[in-house]
């Protein structure tokens, strides 16, 4: 009796797993085909011909670039050396020194000349305390501000505050921007008459390119496997994912790495939300929230030109803690905005995004996860469950190791950033072996992620950078 | 049990993994033979470089510089392209349009009736650098021929506004999708005197973002001649019209009489308040100052910045503010004068950012 029991559940469960992947292929697919459209409209445009008017100050709109900094005094100068070397008519860099223990704070003064200013400061978010602002004597556009330590959020609530652009991008310190990266973003805003109200930008690993004083003289791809991979995860993620999504205004994230927003609305929506791993994707759903409650027809657009080029773990040891962290970051701003799910009022971010995030994002890591101990345990089961088994192994090949073949294919086939042949051909071998082990692994992290929420765990958990700028 | 439709999902997924090598196959190729491609370019580049540059420079002519193959179109094209961003004066500039008129138009001409969008984008850019005006008509007919994208037929009027051509305003103020504001500015910043009077003489029957965008560019090129237009625009018109026209004579830097702007400061707009308050700076006349302290005390956060940014401008603008911050009994007025005492020019204040 118990054994049938058991059996039966093991074959309905077999057959809910087949399903669950089923129908994530096919959102997956159809995804895929949106992507290769709109890709594909763009092949072979000569870009710099495309932004070349965007480049005068009459058609732009003046961005303020806020940089959080907390103990970055490796790499806070050249970061901040890349980014007042961007092709873009008016802009203003706002460092914010976010109590850090190190020597962040001096190193900035002396380096830029920094001289303490006095200013009223129009306070519309609150924030922690302000010891003092200073603006460069070289450059009168770079200004710092040294606050008291609040975190990621508050330090960008500080920045906006003080910005006095219409239009921020919130830049992480270890990013290296490719020179017209303001004016691609800028662009949507523009070409929509305001219209979009915060577009981001694909972002791309920096790990492996020939960088020089916070420049990409060459695109490479680096050779460690697991940075291989993750090469792949971001193509598949921004190629695929967010094209396929921005085209119907699905987008719920925007790259805390680099993305411009509309400060008005921002600020409506009451800045970013302090106390959480994953302010940049809980504001973009904020704002999708205010912006559907208010009736207004705004979007959120996504660029898939590579903009900004990042650095990611090398170690196992990071790569596991990033992953994990992602994860409880997606959790908490789901959970926050749960209301949302299946509610008519949000329209499609309710009935399309949020389900999407919740069943195929945070659900996933749990059903695959149960798949591969199905798959395990099916070996000395044998019988129906075998069977089953290599359903399941072929349906998470094409799930895990097609989608992201095709991702490699659909770069080479439009944006075409990797001059080498070898490198596709590395990058097509490598993602056909993400099913055996690479995508267990993320699974598995992801999973600890479940954990952790579970277990009340908000750790940030530190991250080592070896720094990619020579 | 499951047993064909294992042997089906494996037969696909093989399949599948098929069908995707021989898409990296091909794509590989592809890519071997571009690189071979790009090269041969740029071996090209090297060779036409110096007797492009005679062309240009001297006019004298090298048979070299024929196009008679692809490589070689696109060699020129990157050349021309380039000397064209950098090069300045009208004589050298002709030459360059001479010659890609000459050597480019026919393949631009083929181009602009090619399938792919991405195809005819790029030869409508090259014809916009390279003013290439004997294909005016093909840009024609690609605007009337199928429904061309927004991005095409936008990039046409730029072109066509460089032409001057003369069916223009008639064009753009009909457009089936409409243009936007920021668009017809790109579009007006091309066009000449002849086409600008005509603007300003229909100026009350076009739509809002035309409008906008003739006062916005009159402002951007500060055209002196037409602060009379603006002028009678900020007088008869309200809401957002009066307010680009504001801007636009604060931009152009020229009233013919301030006194008929004073009531603006008195207005329940903000917006207005804060333009008054900056055209004051402009002017710089001192019988405005008394005005200028007044809106220190305004309600809006922006009028008294403005407030405080036009009293700094003024040759006793420091001693002002001053004597606001030691003696006033309005703290906001006092927080912002102290600002401005403080500041220095260093701090750039947008328009825009008035959102």
């Amino acid at each position: 009796m118990t054994t049938t029991v058991w059996s039966d559940i093991a074959f309905a469960f077999g057959i809910f797993i087949t399903c669950y992947m089923v129908l994530v292929i096919s959102f997956y697919t159809i995804i895929l085909l949106i992507s290769m459209i709109q890709l594909r409209k763009e092949y072979n445009l000569d870009t710099d011909l495309a932004y070349e008017e965007y480049l005068h100050e009459n058609f732009t709109k003046p961005v303020s670039i806020i940089v959080p900094a907390y103990n970055e005094e490796a790499g806070i100068i050249p970061s901040v050396r890349s980014l007042l070397t961007i092709n873009y008519p008016e802009f203003e860099v706002i460092v914010v020194n976010d109590g850090s223990k190190d020597h962040t704070l001096n190193k900035m003064i002396s380096e830029y000349e920094m001289k303490e200013i006095k200013k009223a400061l129009r306070v519309q978010v609150e924030t922690s305390p302000i010891r003092a602002i200073y603006q460069s004597e070289l450059l009168p556009h770079l200004y710092l501000i040294d606050k008291e330590n609040g975190g990621k959020a508050d330090a960008l609530n500080a920045g906006l505050n003080f910005s006095s652009f219409p239009y921020f991008c919130s830049l992480d310190g270890d990013s290296i921007l490719e020179r017209d990266a303001f004016t691609k973003v800028m662009k949507p805003i523009i070409d929509s008459n305001e219209e979009v109200i915060a577009s981001g930008g694909s972002i791309r690993i920096a790990n492996g390119c020939d960088i020089q004083s916070g420049r990409i003289l060459k695109v490479g791809l680096a050779n460690s496997p697991l940075v291989i991979m993750q090469t792949i995860e971001y193509l598949r993620a921004f190629l695929m994912g967010r094209i396929g999504l921005s085209k119907h205004n699905l987008l719920l994230i925007i790259s805390g790495a680099f993305g411009v927003f509309s400060k008005y609305w921002v600020l409506e929506a009451g800045g970013y939300k302090r106390d959480t791993v994953g302010e940049d994707m809980e504001l973009v759903v904020r704002l999708h929230r205010i912006l559907k409650e208010k009736g207004l027809k705004k979007k959120i657009v996504y660029v898939p030109d590579p903009v900004c080029w990042t650095e990611v773990p090398e170690d196992i040891k990071y790569l596991r803690r990033q992953r994990s962290r992602w994860h409880r970051g997606l959790f908490e701003s789901l959970w926050n905005h749960r209301k949302m799910i299946f509610n008519t009022k949000y329209g499609s971010i309710g009935f399309i995004s949020f389900p999407y995030f919740w069943i195929v994002e945070f659900f996933g890591p749990i059903v695959e996860l149960s798949g591969y101990i199905y798959m395990i345990l099916a070996i000395f089961l044998g019988g129906v469950y075998l069977e089953f088994a290599i359903i399941i192994f072929l349906l998470s090949c094409l799930y895990g190791s097609v989608f992201s073949m095709a991702s490699v294919l659909l770069e080479e086939w439009s944006l075409r950033k990797y001059p080498k042949v070898s490198d596709i051909w590395k990058l097509f071998l490598y993602s056909l072996t993400e099913t055996l082990w690479y995508r267990p692994l993320t699974v598995f992290w992801r999973f600890e992620g479940i954990i952790q929420i579970i277990r009340g765990d908000v750790s940030w958990g530190e991250m080592k950078r070896k720094g990619v700028s020579k | 049990m499951f047993k064909n439709e294992i042997y089906l999902l494996a037969a696909a997924t093989a399949l599948i993994v098929i069908i995707l090598s021989l898409m990296l196959i091909y794509l590989v190729y592809r890519k071997t033979f571009e690189i071979k491609t790009r090269a041969q370019i740029e071996q090209m580049k090297k060779e036409l470089e110096p007797k492009l540059l005679t062309y240009v420079m001297e006019q004298k002519w090298a048979s070299a510089l024929r196009v008679d193959s692809k490589v070689k179109k696109r060699a020129l094209e990157e050349l021309l392209s380039s000397l064209a961003s950098v090069l300045q004066g009208e004589e050298l500039t002709r030459n360059v349009a001479r010659i890609a008129d000459h050597q480019l138009s026919g393949y631009y001409k083929t181009e602009l009736k090619s399938r792919l969008w991405s195809t005819r984008m790029n030869a409508l850019f090259h014809i916009d650098i390279f003013s290439i005006s004997s294909l005016e008509k093909d840009i024609l007919v690609l605007l009337h021929s199928r429904r061309p994208s927004a991005e095409e037929r936008h990039h046409c009027y730029r072109i066509l506004a460089s032409f001057n051509y003369h069916g223009l305003i008639e064009l753009i103020s009909n457009d089936p999708d409409g243009v936007s504001e920021f668009e017809y500015r790109h579009i007006l910043y091309r066009i000449n005197r002849n086409q600008y009077d005509q603007m300003v003489l229909s100026f009350y029957k076009f739509n809002d973002a035309l409008k906008y965008a003739i006062l916005d560019c009159i402002g951007m090129q500060k055209r002196l001649e037409y602060t009379p237009f603006l002028e009678s625009v900020a007088e008869h018109t309200s809401g957002e019209c009066k307010i680009r026209a504001l801007k636009a004579l604060i931009s152009v830097g020229h009233v013919k009489d301030v006194n008929k702007y004073l009531i603006l400061s008195k207005s329940r707009e903000w917006q207005e308040r804060m333009l008054a308050a900056k055209m004051f700076g402009v002017v710089r006349d001192k019988s405005l100052i008394q005005t200028l302290v007044e809106l220190m005390h305004d309600q809006s956060w922006w009028v008294r910045f403005q407030a405080g940014s036009s009293i700094r401008k003024y040759p006793d603008g420091e001693k002002t503010l001053l004597s606001i911050y030691q003696n006033d009994s309005d703290p906001y007025a006092r927080d912002m004068a102290w600002e401005w005492v403080n500041e220095g020019d260093g701090y750039t204040f947008d328009n825009n950012g008035l959102v």
